[in-house]
């Protein structure tokens, strides 16, 4: 590249000679894995630690009260002018809340709310009264009494009246009139005509006293009763994205998985894991265990409290490791995707307990694996591929740039060697120039005991020219593709703490400073 | 440019030559205590003229200086260019242990007027006038020059020593309100006025250094100074920078031979403006690059360079209202009336600005009839070493005077070797 030597209009301008260091990075393994997962005991080599929670059941599909609306109208078979004080309505009804085979004789609301509201097509005031007599707070019973509402005006336009109750940490007995039902509760309703006025007409068949009852948005903090025998189907596969993007060959000494399994509902709980299998590009290998295909049954939580918790849980943990399993072989397939088969179904003996399920808000099968992985391992060309936007740079400040070089310098401590290309590509996604293009930062030398002691310091560089700056003007996309191969070849290596890949970027160059 | 230089010399030549014959025809040789003040200045300064109702003037002067830096060089910031590895090389050459380098840019206005004939009989004059300057001056070792113009390859494994480097940059404008009492043996005037500061940039470094590994993968740098900068406020209502200034003026005819004159110029100060940037620096630091937090994280990242140094170099700057002091000017002058309306003058004149040294000034003149005069002036100082002017009253009569010339002028005569160019350009209207 050679700038020409004329300036432009009101500026002056030189070419000055930098070496200057530009950026540099320090890369161990903490930045690739978060410290709480990596276990560093003194001296020995590095294990990965990895802790997963799932809650096997989806939210509210277990513990679930669904919104509930009754309503009716009032009326007479014939034309009648009631006297003052004459009763419209003595109303007594049951409310039934359904939810799939689920009997609940009790529960306690975190929230929710009950509506009720009255229209009343009367020339005069009505005077109501309102109970829920089995909902209650601290013994005090939902309800209401001696409400006036207004009469319907003059035109005959009728008046409603709307009372929002809080049912928030109420308690509710579902077990009907005769305590022996369940997923029932009575709501009862009195209105009078105004004792003190001159009574009111109402015409055949016309509804004079209309009125709701809506309960929505309960929300159990505790239920208790028959809890049904919900089956649930886990019949899907999930992607490892980050997995799409590595490929090449891998080899671990070891492996291995806990999965613990937590039952905090009172109802026993019934697992069968048909098939657990790793993909990567058509190739698949199913999870090969004891527990694959078994009925595995999780007994009941009991309603005593432990911890923190209003029960106590039971629990089943299964290991899946080298011996015992083929779970190594899923890891180094690099799958990109899990597929599962798994059955699930609550009380699978019945209504074993009479009744006496329950469930807390927190309750849930959970799921608790922990993976443990020494690392330990040989790569043969393990690539990393990704593809990010750019903005590219200010082309006036490239301008500035003229000839000269980057130097990138390497301190490599990781008995592996490593590549990183660089493929910059236009808004068309057509390549423009690649950079570091068979230029591989060394391995260290590992010993005898296959630990490395001393660094291996290196140098890349990446000449800049007029074709450099334009592709770095004009990318938008960068193609990032890294590699690592272990050294030597074929031989399990341990990582330790100090490994770390320091990288220095050094501008040695022509820089054209301007003053305007 | 050097063109444009040889025709100015040569123009200013020809009109006092080609008229000569006919000034010495015509002049007189008056007894020198007959010789007004007003017509001494005429020969040794301004084209003054006091016993009217009253004048114009315009006036522009412009010139660069220094020690070590040759003209040529200094001429690229002046007239936009870009500044070749021979230019370069040329001012590489010439730079000393202690380098100066300055120039002002001055230019202004004035009308003077006598209200009443009792005035015009007293020898007074009111006075307006308007004044606009850009002033530079910087004092710096050798190793920051080379540092700047050709980078810092060169300190390779070397540290750049950069002690004691000032640099101060001012541009101000003002608008003065004077008073000016004459007679035949004396002149007095007094100026008050108030100045608007337009820019300002000031680096007081009195110690830096700068090492470079060998292969670029280090620099330590370490600064202590000071730095301000403003860019002084566009408009008066948008927070200007105001301040104040005094400039007195006194010419004394002691006898019919010797004339002492006392300047004094923008005494005086500017409070530049809430946005002035000042920072102390105080830091000594390893720079090995730019820390990138994960390199695993790259995608839309931006790496900013300049932004990243600039602020570990000059810290962190607050921005304030600052009070600075203008670059005032005094000057001492003796002049010495021979016969044949020779004068021979010496003074000297201090600037406050960096890297200005005291002025010495020695300067012959020789009048051509009442309206013709000549001066050749010999300096040592200022932002420079020996330096030299030539100037002269090309007309001068009831109508209107003119003295145009070159100050500081070797960078006329090879600017690529030389430092030092200036030209100056005053003239009166009589009203």
């Amino acid at each position: 590249m050679s700038l020409s030597s004329c300036s432009r209009d009101g500026i002056t301008e030189w070419d000055t000679d930098l070496l200057v260091p530009l950026a540099e990075a320090h890369l161990g393994v903490e930045d690739l894995i978060p410290d709480s997962n990596i276990i560093s005991d003194n001296g020995a080599p590095l294990i990965i630690r990895l802790n997963f929670d799932y809650n096997l059941i989806p939210d509210d599909s277990l513990l679930k009260i669904p919104d509930t609306l009754i309503t009716d109208n009032i009326s007479l078979p014939v034309s009648f002018n009631l006297p003052s004080g004459f009763e419209v309505a003595n109303i007594s009804q049951l409310i039934r809340f359904s939810y799939k085979d689920v009997k609940l004789t009790e529960a306690l609301l975190e929230s929710g709310y009950a509506e009720f509201s009255i229209i009343n097509s009367l020339s005069d005031k009505i005077i109501i009264g309102y109970d829920i007599p089995e909902s209650y707070l601290s013994r005090q019973f939902c309800k209401f009494s001696n409400q006036e509402v207004q009469a319907a005006s003059a035109d005959g336009l009728p008046f409603e009246f709307v009372k929002l109750i809080d049912l928030s940490n109420h308690s509710l007995d579902l077990r009907g009139d005769n305590l022996i039902s369940y997923n029932r509760m009575r709501f009862s309703l009195n209105a009078m005509l105004n004792p003190d006025g001159d009574g009111a007409s109402v015409v055949a068949n016309t509804p004079f006293i209309t009125y709701k009852n809506k309960f929505f948005d309960l929300k159990p903090a505790f239920a208790r009763g028959f809890l049904g025998q919900s089956s649930f189907q886990f019949n899907d596969g999930s992607d490892v994205e980050i997995m799409k993007k590595i490929s090449g060959l891998l080899s671990l000494e070891d492996l291995s998985l806990t999965i613990n399994l937590e039952n905090s509902i009172g109802a026993d709980f019934n697992l069968v894991i048909n098939n657990v299998e790793a993909v990567k590009n058509g190739t698949s290998i199913s999870l090969q265990h004891s527990v694959i295909g078994s009925n595995e049954t999780i007994s009941r939580a009991q309603n005593i409290s432990s911890d923190i918790y209003p029960y106590t849980p039971t629990q089943r943990t299964y290991s899946f490791t080298t011996d015992n399993s083929n779970i190594k072989s899923l890891a180094e397939l690099l799958p990109d995707r899990f597929n599962y088969d798994i059955s699930a179904q609550l009380n699978p003996l019945g209504n074993v307990s009479s009744g006496n399920d329950f469930v807390y808000s927190s309750s849930n099968i959970k799921l608790n694996s922990t993976i443990e992985l020494p690392l330990k391992f040989s790569a043969s060309n393990l690539a990393f591929r990704d593809t990010i936007t750019f903005e590219g740079l200010n082309s006036e400040d490239s301008e500035l740039v003229n000839s000269g070089e980057l130097r990138l310098i390497a301190k490599n401590k990781f008995p592996m060697n490593m590549s990183v290309q660089l493929e910059f590509l236009d808004t068309n996604k057509t390549s423009l120039q690649t950079f570091f293009v068979d230029q591989t930062i060394p391995a260290a030398a590992v010993n005898s005991n296959l630990r490395v002691e001393v660094e291996n310091i290196s140098t890349l560089i990446i000449p800049i020219s007029d074709v450099t700056k334009a592709a770095v003007n004009d990318a938008r996309f960068i193609v990032v593709t890294a590699r690592i191969d272990t050294q030597p070849e074929d031989e399990l290596l341990p990582i330790y703490a100090d490994y770390f890949l320091g990288l220095q970027l050094i501008g040695d160059g022509k820089y054209r400073i301007q003053v305007k | 440019m050097r063109h444009s230089k040889r025709i100015f010399i040569n123009v200013l030549i020809s009109v006092i030559f080609t008229n000569t014959p006919n000034i010495l025809q015509a002049q007189e040789n008056p007894s020198l205590d007959s010789i007004s003040i007003s017509e001494i200045l005429m020969r040794i300064d301004q084209p003054h003229v006091y016993d009217n109702k009253g004048v114009i003037r315009l006036w522009v002067n412009a010139y660069s200086q220094s020690n070590s830096v040759p003209s040529e060089f200094s001429n690229a910031f002046v007239f936009p260019e870009f500044i070749t590895e021979e230019i370069k090389s040329e001012a590489f050459s010439r730079l000393k242990k202690h380098n100066r380098f300055g120039g002002e840019f001055n230019r202004g206005a004035e009308l003077g007027f006598a209200p009443d004939s009792s005035w015009r009989a007293e020898g007074k004059q009111l006075s307006f006038r308007y004044k606009n300057s850009t002033l530079f001056g910087a004092a710096f070792g050798e190793d920051i020059f080379k540092l700047i113009f050709k980078g810092n390859k060169q300190f390779r494994d070397e540290t750049a020593t950069l002690d004691n480097t000032r640099l101060s940059s001012i541009s101000f404008e003002s608008l003065e309100f004077g008073f000016l009492k004459t007679n035949y043996n004396s002149l007095f005037s007094v100026h008050l006025g108030i100045v608007k500061g337009n820019a300002l940039s000031s680096i007081d470094l009195a110690q830096g250094s700068l090492y470079t590994s060998p292969n670029g993968d280090l620099l330590d740098i370490a600064w202590q100074g000071d730095y301000t900068q403003s860019s002084g406020g566009n408009r008066l209502k948008d927070n200007p920078s105001i301040g104040a200034s005094l400039s007195l003026n006194f010419i004394q005819k002691l006898n019919d031979k010797w004339i002492l004159k006392e300047s004094l110029q923008d005494l005086g100060f500017v409070v530049w403006n809430s946005s002035t940037r000042t920072s102390k620096i105080d830091t000594a630091f390893s720079f090995t690059g730019i820390q990138l937090g994960s390199i695993l994280d790259i995608s839309d990242s931006k790496i900013v360079l300049g932004d990243s140094l600039e602020n570990k170099v000059l810290g962190s700057d607050i921005r304030q209202s600052t009070m600075i002091a203008l670059p005032a000017l005094v000057q001492f002058d003796v002049v010495r009336i021979f016969k044949n309306r020779i004068t021979i003058g010496a003074g000297i004149q201090y600037r406050y600005m960096p890297g200005f040294i005291p002025l010495t000034e020695a300067n012959i003149s020789k009048g051509f009839g009442k309206n013709r005069s000549i001066k050749f002036t010999l300096a040592y100082g200022g932002f420079g070493q020996i330096q030299s002017g030539l100037s002269a009253v090309v007309f001068s009569n009831h109508h209107h005077s003119m003295r145009i010339g070159t100050i500081f002028n070797e960078g006329f005569i090879s600017p690529s070797s030389l430092s030092g160019a200036g030209v100056q350009i005053h003239y009166v209207h009589h009203i």
